[in-house]
């Protein structure tokens, strides 16, 4: 059943959303969550790459974040406060739910095979493509596939954009094993997306 | 020539993702740039990631929407717990 009918652009002004959550109108919970749900849901899917540990991570972000309200100074945009807890979140459950593949450990990958040198011409436009579903699913199922401790990295370095320091900080690893770690996750896409694009050339 | 010896292309291969993100001192991308003017499979290969890292920083522009029951939970979860906590 379609929930209530709600005007979000009577939040659009995130003072007056804050506003709303402190007084704890309701309307305002669920301009919240529209605004801002899908990008942490989608951030916590792609560094956990399980559909229930994102809902757990989502759940646990937004009611974290009411809880702290009081204390939010708004410093800073409410959707980067939002995606900082969401992502400390994440790598928490990611630390606890496997922690036989240590984050923080160094040396633990196995070095990659020889590189393949997929060769192919990408006539790719990425901004266009990226919101191809095909090829969005195809990106979203190879991130998936990457063991943790490549997913962390690719995620918070180049889906978040974080910088290699605060990526390397967030991990507790050194930025030379940031480095690392991002060649070998950004040639296994790459792998993959040459795949995709030499098969759909041929459609 | 030097330039062209496999194993040359796999030690910048590694210099690569440095390059892309501007890490890489002005020593070492001259000695890339230089490299990749000769060596097309190179080229390629840097055209082809640079592609990948573009897709992945536009991959969030328009997250899908939540999945409808989830929503539901969501905000009921949240309603449910803000009626419960004291003002």
């Amino acid at each position: 059943m379609p929930g209530p009918i709600i005007d979000l652009s009577l939040y659009d002004d995130e003072q007056a959303l804050l506003a709303g959550l402190r007084r704890g109108d309701p309307d305002a919970c669920t301009c919240f969550v529209k605004r801002f749900a899908p990008l942490v849901y989608a951030r916590a899917l792609h560094l956990l790459g399980d559909a229930d540990d994102a809902e757990n991570v989502l759940q646990t972000t937004f009611i974290k974040a009411c809880a702290a309200l009081p204390e939010y100074t708004g410093a800073g945009s409410l959707s980067s406060w939002l995606y900082r807890i969401a992502s400390n979140e994440g790598l928490m459950l990611l630390r606890q739910k496997r922690p036989q593949v240590a984050l923080d450990a160094v040396g633990e990958l196995a070095p990659d095979d020889a590189v393949t040198l997929h060769q192919t011409i990408w006539a790719v436009d990425p901004a266009r493509n990226a919101l191809d579903g095909e090829l969005r699913r195809e990106i979203a199922q190879a991130i998936a596939e990457l063991p943790d401790a490549l997913r962390a990295v690719i995620v918070l370095r180049d889906i978040e954009q974080l910088s290699t320091e605060e990526t390397a900080e967030r991990l507790g690893i050194s930025p030379g094993a940031v480095k690392v770690r991002l060649h070998r996750a950004r040639m296994r896409l790459r792998e993959t997306l040459a795949r995709y694009v030499e098969a759909t050339k041929n459609e | 020539m030097a330039q062209h010896d496999h194993h040359h292309c796999l030690d910048l291969i590694d210099l690569l993702n440095d390059y892309l993100d501007g890490e890489l001192s002005a020593e070492s991308c001259a000695e890339l740039e230089e490299h990749l003017r000769q060596c097309p499979e190179c080229e390629a290969l840097l055209s082809s990631l640079r592609q990948t890292v573009n897709i992945l920083h536009h991959f969030d522009d328009l997250p899908p929407p939540l999945p409808p029951t989830l929503e539901e939970r969501l905000i009921g979860h949240m309603q449910r717990h803000m009626q419960t906590r004291p003002h």
